[in-house]
């Protein structure tokens, strides 16, 4: 069918525990998206990886019907588990909470390669970087 | 119990580190928009990385809201240092029953003479010698809101040949097969490549009675230039690239010599171009329909 692309939101949600409450209510009905189809489907795929944080990046086109996709974890959850902290820093400027070696960093990279606009590694291990600076994460060799 | 979206609108370096931050504050997470959707995209894999996005979060307007707000503002203060972060933008969500809420977008659609397509909750008075189709939008295009599809309706209801065979091509929620099947087909093959849409056009069809008349399945022309299945008509509304390129794949094949040929999703200027392309593939273009800036083209396979 001839999809014309209306919008295009990525809801960064818990694997498994999609419901019509915000974000997913307010973020979606307004482009007349069949919630419960999409929480439903999000859960189904979702289910085996409870405890982490999965966007699914839904694609509405014109007629309201929709698509999306699972992608990889956000940088900023990947970047909290390799540094072994909850959250990042609220003065990151200042207090720096955690530590991420190269390596860590560009296995993080390998990971968001796909789902980023980085031409190679080295461009995406940039974006960690940056990301885990403004979070207040430290990169060590 | 209301709610307060919080949104921020940065670029892209900027937004993993924004919705972190708001992760925090918001309710189960975060939605990130992109930003400038242009009026001309398509769903074919060749959009650009978004330049600019809008990430919000929800919070709920209880006692603690103003605490939250605080924290959050100093939280956006320590990273501006590092990156210049806009000022956030605070607006009262009233609760709603979002489960409900998106079905305002859809209300029966009368099309042509005789189709009225409608969501399930939605009655609508009915008249004599109406063909009702319920849908249920979802994962699947079809909804019968757009022009495309619509053209499609009304091409169907005044040119299917009573006790036709009927092909779908790209069937989408499969509201164009079970039109055809309401209108007097005898038979139609309707064919997704998207197994999604195979499943709902699946469980479109068993809701309209018409399961005996419609064989659903996952497939592409390739699967039918192979076989021996010739049709009397076909329906695609895919896209003008998609249905030259089909046409360079032998499309014309499938219609039975004097058979009729339907093509939509067609922007007006792309409308030579596409009966260029039939003409090669052995279709004879008669006649068009418009709706705004939207064509679906008639065709034929001649006589030899």
């Amino acid at each position: 069918m001839a999809k014309k692309i209306k919008a295009i939101v990525t809801l960064q949600i818990q694997a498994g525990k999609a419901t019509p409450a915000p974000p997913i209510g307010p973020a979606l009905a307004q482009h007349g998206i069949n919630l419960m189809a999409f929480c439903k489907e999000y859960n189904a795929r979702t289910t085996n990886r409870m405890g982490e944080v999965i966007p699914a990046e839904i694609t509405v086109f014109s007629d309201g019907s929709f698509k999306f996709i699972l992608k990889s974890p956000p940088t900023a959850f990947l970047i909290k588990k390799a540094a072994g902290i909850d959250k990042g820093s609220s003065n990151p400027n200042t207090q720096k909470i955690g530590r991420l070696t190269r390596k860590q960093v560009r296995e993080i990279a390998e990971i968001k390669l796909k789902d980023t606009n980085a031409l190679d590694i080295e461009g995406a291990m940039r974006q960690i970087e940056g990301t885990a600076q403004q979070m207040g994460v430290e990169i060590v060799d | 119990m209301d709610w307060i979206e919080v949104s921020l609108s940065v670029d892209g370096e900027a937004a993993e580190a924004v919705a972190e931050l708001l992760q925090r504050y918001g309710h189960q997470g975060v939605a990130v928009e992109q930003e400038g959707i242009p009026p001309d995209l398509w769903d074919d894999g060749e959009a650009e990385a978004p330049r600019r996005l809008t990430v919000r979060a929800y919070i709920r307007a209880d006692e603690r809201a103003e605490a939250a707000r605080l924290e959050l503002e100093t939280a956006l203060g320590h990273l501006n240092m590092l990156y210049p972060m806009p000022t956030p933008v605070y607006k009262i969500i009233q609760e709603s029953d979002w489960a409900e809420a998106w079905k305002a977008h859809y209300h029966p659609v009368r099309i042509g003479r005789r189709l009225l397509v409608r969501p399930p909750w939605a009655a609508a008075p009915a008249r004599e010698g109406d063909i009702e189709i319920v849908l249920d939008p979802g994962m699947a295009f079809g909804t019968g809101t757009h022009p495309t599809t619509q053209l499609c309706l009304e091409a169907l209801e005044d040119r299917l040949p009573p006790g036709a065979r009927v092909l779908d091509l790209g069937c989408g929620s499969g509201i164009l097969a079970i039109a055809a099947a309401r209108l007097g087909a005898a038979s139609v093959l309707a064919l997704d490549i998207d197994p999604i849409a195979v499943e709902i056009a699946g469980a479109n069809i068993a809701q309209n009675g018409v399961a005996d008349t419609i064989t659903v399945q996952q497939g592409s022309l390739d699967s039918l230039i192979t076989s021996s299945r010739r049709f009397d008509l076909i329906v695609v509304n895919i896209l003008a690239k998609v249905i030259i390129a089909m046409c360079d794949q032998h499309l014309g094949q499938v219609v039975r010599p004097g058979g009729l040929a339907l093509f939509s999703g067609i922007i007006e200027d792309q409308t030579d171009d596409v009966e260029a392309a039939l003409r090669k593939t052995g279709l004879q273009p008669t006649a068009r329909r418009q709706q705004s800036d939207w064509v679906l083209v008639e065709s034929v396979r001649p006589q030899p």
